[in-house]
């Protein structure tokens, strides 16, 4: 067969008559194709059923039995109309174009750490000391999803979705404390405000009354102590850290946690207020108790 | 006996409708069907099939896709879509309608020819 595939000048020199009538260029490939596939099984038919031909004469019979060239071409010029072919193709061109725009739409606001991290989330507290993975050696003093931890801030819903309590030595003098791990998740309904930046500004408040600031605040306060020791309060070496741990077009969870946390207190205030009378503020008990285990 | 060109070119569009809504074919395997079928009755020139495919294909009557024969060659194929076996149904009764209306004609002239 493959001997019989290579050379066919008179097939090839029939398309392109049939072709030459035809406008619509763009179906010029198609069509010399599908008639270079029928006039090869043709001649491949007439050359099983009488042997004694020779490939050109079986082809020249494949060709006659086309017919003329002339009146195929000028046939099939009329169902491939140039009008209703650029048509199609702009139709389709355009459709494409919408989808990748729609797609864009989607998934610009997100940078690539994020798409990886939407398309393989990160277990809950990866890169923050991976609890998780050490869940039996640690102790659990609490894990708990909080009941109606909901806040509505503009146009996002912010929940607590877990609660993590475990034993931690001061970061400094060594004495027992607590770190609390928050599991904060935000959704939103237009993609385009997917990863509300809320994060740096988040603050804690126990019910002793010590305050474990953000970062930002922390770091401005440092900064101001430095400057200004004699008019500033001394920080306090608390803060509430973390960042988004996974972002999707509407969905954005955050990965929270606050060393150094009093451990006689029994409650701890998780707050947004760094836009007036906009706030977040979750009431999460540090006795919740181990639901998770 | 070979047909009048211009009896067979209004009904191709029938025949190649019923030679799709069985299976899905190719070109020249339409084409070679049609003459074993019909005894070599309707061996019209073979491009004419290309222009009624494409035409059909433009109003959806048929679907075309590309698949690898039992030769091993790739072929166009086509498919007979909903929209072209309702087209065969209304064929089929055209032609049936005209059929019975020439043969009465035929048997009402017969004593007369014999």
């Amino acid at each position: 067969m493959s001997a019989l595939d290579t050379p066919r000048p008179a097939i090839e020199a029939f398309c392109k008559v049939v072709c030459g009538f035809i406008r619509f260029w763009p179906d010029h490939a198609a069509i010399t194709a599908e008639l270079t596939a029928h006039l090869e099984d043709h001649r491949d038919a007439l050359l099983e059923l009488r042997p004694g031909l020779t490939q050109e004469e079986a082809e020249e019979a494949a060709i006659q039995a086309m017919g003329d060239p002339e009146t195929l071409g000028r046939a099939l010029d009329e169902s491939h109309s140039p009008r209703f072919g650029w048509f199609q193709i702009l139709f389709r061109v355009s459709v494409r174009t919408s989808l990748v725009l729609l797609l864009l739409f989607f998934f610009l606001p997100m940078n690539f750490d994020n798409l990886a991290n939407a398309l393989n989330p990160p277990l809950y507290n990866d890169g923050t000391n991976a609890i998780i993975e050490a869940y039996d050696q640690t102790e659990i003093l609490a894990d708990y999803h909080p009941e109606d931890a909901v806040c509505y801030l503009d146009h996002y819903t912010f929940t607590v979705e877990r609660v993590l309590v475990t034993p931690r030595p001061h970061t400094f003098t060594g004495e027992p404390t607590l770190r609390v791990s928050i599991l904060l998740k935000a959704v939103n309904l237009d993609p385009r405000l997917c990863m509300p930046r809320v994060y740096n500004w988040l603050w804690t408040e126990d019910d002793l009354g010590n305050r474990y600031p953000a970062m930002d605040q922390y770091e401005a306060a440092d900064v101001l102590y430095a400057l200004y020791p004699e008019q500033t309060s001394t920080p306090q070496l608390y803060n509430t850290m973390g960042g988004p741990s996974l972002t999707t077009p509407f969905v954005t969870y955050y990965d929270l946690y606050v060393i150094d946390v009093d451990p006689d207190a029994t409650q701890l205030t998780l707050r947004f207020d760094r836009y007036g009378n906009a706030q977040l503020s979750f009431h999460l008990s540090l006795k919740g108790g181990v639901e998770n285990g | 006996m070979k047909a009048d060109k211009s009896l067979l070119s209004g009904s191709t569009t029938l025949l190649v409708l019923s030679l799709l809504s069985g299976e899905d074919k190719y070109g020249y395997q339409m084409i070679a069907e049609l003459e074993a079928k019909s005894d070599h009755t309707f061996s019209m020139k073979e491009g004419t099939l290309y222009p009624i495919l494409h035409t059909l294909e433009k109003e959806g009557a048929v679907k075309s896709y590309e698949k690898e024969a039992p030769t091993g060659r790739t072929r166009k194929y086509y498919h007979i879509t909903k929209k072209g076996l309702r087209l065969l149904d209304e064929k089929k009764k055209e032609w049936t309608t005209f059929s019975q209306a020439v043969n009465a004609v035929l048997a009402g002239s017969a004593p007369a020819m014999a």
